[in-house]
């Protein structure tokens, strides 16, 4: 794999004054009071906090998965956070890549058709022509990530480190400028994880792909250039020392 | 995407068995449909072979209407290539020598019979009056030329013609047979019923029975009697007298290509010329098309078909909503699946248009599917209904009972495919509400779903 360095001084994604609260019966309850990031090209990023902190709302709304009720998002540059459903899902397909804590695989598609998802949705029509070319790049990310042996497993033929390394594979095969990783190695054995987790932090530093990674695990934040800390619905100041979650 | 569409299509057993219903409520439709076109078409063949193009009712004026002016008046309009007349009375018939004596019209099986009287020659060539004599079973006349021919002797009397049905309850002596000359006495009203409180007197006579014919249509199913309409043997000489007209009703026959309405102007422009009553004028009579005539009969199996196609229209409703039941399902079930592929990229339309897709896929199928079954089935019915009967003894329409040969089905290309196309839009339209589901899944939340 060859390494594409950023080139770009523009930061792949930026987050200013974030808020998001949810109403619970007649309330609201707040999660996120102003939270702002910025995430640089090819930084590998921990997010930390402790369980119902917000980490995972916080990843929907850098991921335009959801909106915010206020601030914004910018993806190189670009405000994203008020796009529609559609509009947000094409910007998803090609430049956001998601791992999650339960690799949400489709069951019915092997691992090379589970990787070559996000192509198929980013290309439309123009995937007929460039088929080829996309299943070739899906087969070298898959043996990248040590499944080359695998193409044709479904996932329930795989083990859960298994599915996790073709989560990671479907979520560079578009080369995103940010992945997205929800506690992807909470589902994991702590050997199978860890392995997981180098295998990600590598293919993302390849790729120059900036990661933003949600766990509750220190070994896993130590891994990581950066620590960002969620406490209160705020980002805790990086300096500020904040006991580990037990 | 496609293969996303076809593993999720054939996902569990119950949305194969949905896309069947679906096919086998068209197949249905479309089965049921076709045998009553063929219905319509072998009752309206059967109705216009006995009933001609035209029906004409003379109107009676001072004298009684003669054939011989009609026949003229009628000789040289190209639009009519053919003309029957009939002369129709009605009778009592009994058994000479037997115990149902015409003295004691109290007997209840004294039978009434209609008396027509026709020209043999003339009849053949408007209805299918040569096929009735030629498909008897009783006893079929030797000579179809002559069908009212009886063998000579002192005690021959005029020949008339009965059913295959009613030569069956002709009682017989020993060694008696319906070719020996069987006598049958026929008492029918005079031409004209005297005035309040005077004596009625009716005529009676006795004929020979000459032989029978076969019932293939409705209107002359048991009672029917045929004679000579005119001659020293027939039925205005014997029974109705001089007084009496010598025909009242013609059957016309029309010239091919000529419509009926086209053919009964012509004629009643010919009756004109010829000076003859305008028929459904004052004097009465009538002049009507094959279809006027019989609109009674024929309008029921329309009404028929327009019910049964209703309540199958209901057996496709009901099944397509069982395709929409399979959907809703399937879309409840792939929730999460719908998060991931929303985290993948898929927009609304996207997730809305794979369940779209698949409902119309399955739509399609079913509808294809039903089309298919009822085109095979209808193509091999003769096959069918053999098979049917041999096998299970079931005789969809028993021939004593229909007067159809076989199972009548006819397919109706264009209704077959409009309507196999209604049933695939109806499977679409039940497919937008899950895809509408689909389409708003929300995905953090599909993806929180466990
Ligand atoms: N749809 C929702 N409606 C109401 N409350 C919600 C909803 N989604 C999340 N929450 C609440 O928001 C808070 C933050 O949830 P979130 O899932 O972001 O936490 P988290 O930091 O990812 O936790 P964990 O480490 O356990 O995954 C929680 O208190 C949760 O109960
Ligand atoms: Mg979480």
């Amino acid at each position: 794999m060859t390494p594409t360095a950023p080139v770009s001084s523009v930061p792949p994604l930026v987050a200013h004054g974030l808020e998001k609260a949810y109403r619970v019966g007649r309330g609201r309850l707040p999660v996120l009071r102003g939270v702002s990031l910025v995430l640089c090209s090819g930084e590998l990023v921990a997010l930390m906090g402790a369980s119902g902190s917000g980490k995972s709302t916080l990843l929907h709304l850098l991921g335009l998965m959801d909106r915010p009720d206020a601030g914004e998002v910018l993806l190189d540059g670009e405000r994203v956070d008020r796009l529609g459903a559609g509009a947000a899902a094409r910007v998803r397909a090609r430049r956001i890549g998601f791992v999650f804590q339960q690799f949400q695989l489709l069951p019915e598609l092997n691992a090379l058709q589970n990787v070559l998802l996000p192509r198929r949705l980013a290309l439309g029509r123009l995937w007929w022509r460039r088929r080829r070319a996309e299943t070739a790049a899906a087969r070298r990310l898959l043996e990248a990530v040590g499944l080359g042996e695998r193409l044709r497993h479904r996932p329930t033929m795989l083990s859960g480190g298994e599915q996790q390394r073709v989560a990671i594979a479907r979520a560079l095969v578009s080369r995103p400028a940010v992945l997205l990783a929800d506690e992807p190695t909470g589902n994991l054995d702590r050997r199978t994880g860890h392995e997981v987790l180098t295998l990600l932090l590598d293919l993302a530093r390849a790729h120059g792909t900036a990661v933003l990674l949600a766990t509750h695990d220190p070994a896993v934040a130590q891994a990581c250039d950066r620590v960002l800390r969620l406490a209160d619905g705020e980002l805790v100041p990086p300096d500020a020392e904040v006991a580990p979650t037990p | 995407m496609s293969r996303l569409v076809l593993a999720w299509l054939f996902r569990r057993p119950v949305q194969a068995l949905a896309i069947l219903g679906v096919a086998v409520g068209l197949a249905a439709l479309l089965l049921v449909q076709a045998v009553m076109n063929g219905l319509i078409e072998t009752n309206e063949a059967a109705v216009r072979a006995f009933s001609g193009d035209l029906h004409l009712v003379p109107a009676v004026g001072e004298t009684p209407p003669r054939w011989d002016d009609y026949a003229a008046a009628l000789a040289d309009v190209a639009e009519v290539e053919a003309a029957a007349p009939h002369l129709v009375a009605h009778a009592l018939s009994s058994f000479p020598g037997w115990t149902m004596e015409l003295s004691q019209t109290g007997y209840s099986d004294a039978q009434q019979v209609r008396l027509v009287g026709v020209d043999p020659e003339a009849e053949a060539r408007v209805n299918r009056f040569g096929e009735a004599l030629a498909r008897a079973e009783v006893a079929p006349v030797a000579d179809p030329s002559r069908p009212f021919a009886v063998p000579p002797g002192p005690f021959a009397r005029p020949g008339l013609l009965v059913s295959d049905d009613f030569a069956r309850g002709v009682p017989l002596a020993q060694g008696e047979d319906l070719h020996g000359g069987k006598k049958v006495e026929l008492a029918a009203l005079p031409w004209r019923l005297p005035p309040p409180g005077e004596r009625l007197v009716p005529v009676n006579g006795v004929f020979t029975i000459a032989g029978t014919y076969a019932p293939l249509d409705f209107r002359t199913a048991l009672d029917v009697v045929f004679l000579e309409r005119t001659g020293p043997n027939g039925l205005h000489w014997n029974l109705l007298g001089s007084e009496a007209a010598d025909f009242t009703e013609a059957l016309l026959k029309l010239a091919p290509g000529v419509s009926a309405e086209a053919g009964k102007a012509a004629v009643l422009e010919a009756l004109s010329r010829a000076g003859l009553p305008r028929p459904g004028g004052a004097a009465g009579g009538e002049l009507v098309t094959w279809r006027e005539r019989n609109a009674t009969f024929l309008q029921a199996i329309h009404t028929e078909r327009r019910m049964t196609t209703l309540v199958l229209s209901f057996v496709v409703l009901v099944a397509a909503f069982g395709l929409f039941a399979v959907l809703a399902a399937l879309v409840r079930e792939k929730v999460r699946d719908l998060g991931v592929l929303a985290a993948c990229g898929a927009g609304p339309w996207t997730r809305g248009g794979l369940v779209f897709g698949l409902g119309a896929l399955a739509s399609a199928l079913g509808a294809a599917l039903g089309f298919g079954v009822a085109r095979w089935l209808v193509a091999e019915k003769d096959a069918v209904a053999a098979f049917l009967d041999r096998r299970f003894g079931i005789q969809i329409f028993p021939a004593q009972l229909y007067v159809v040969d076989g199972l009548p089905a006819v397919w109706n290309g264009g209704g077959a495919v409009r309507l196999a196309l209604a049933t695939f839009l109806l499977g679409l339209l039940f497919t937008l509400m899950p895809a509408l589901r689909a389409a708003r899944t929300d995905p953090v939340e599909a993806l929180r779903y466990e």
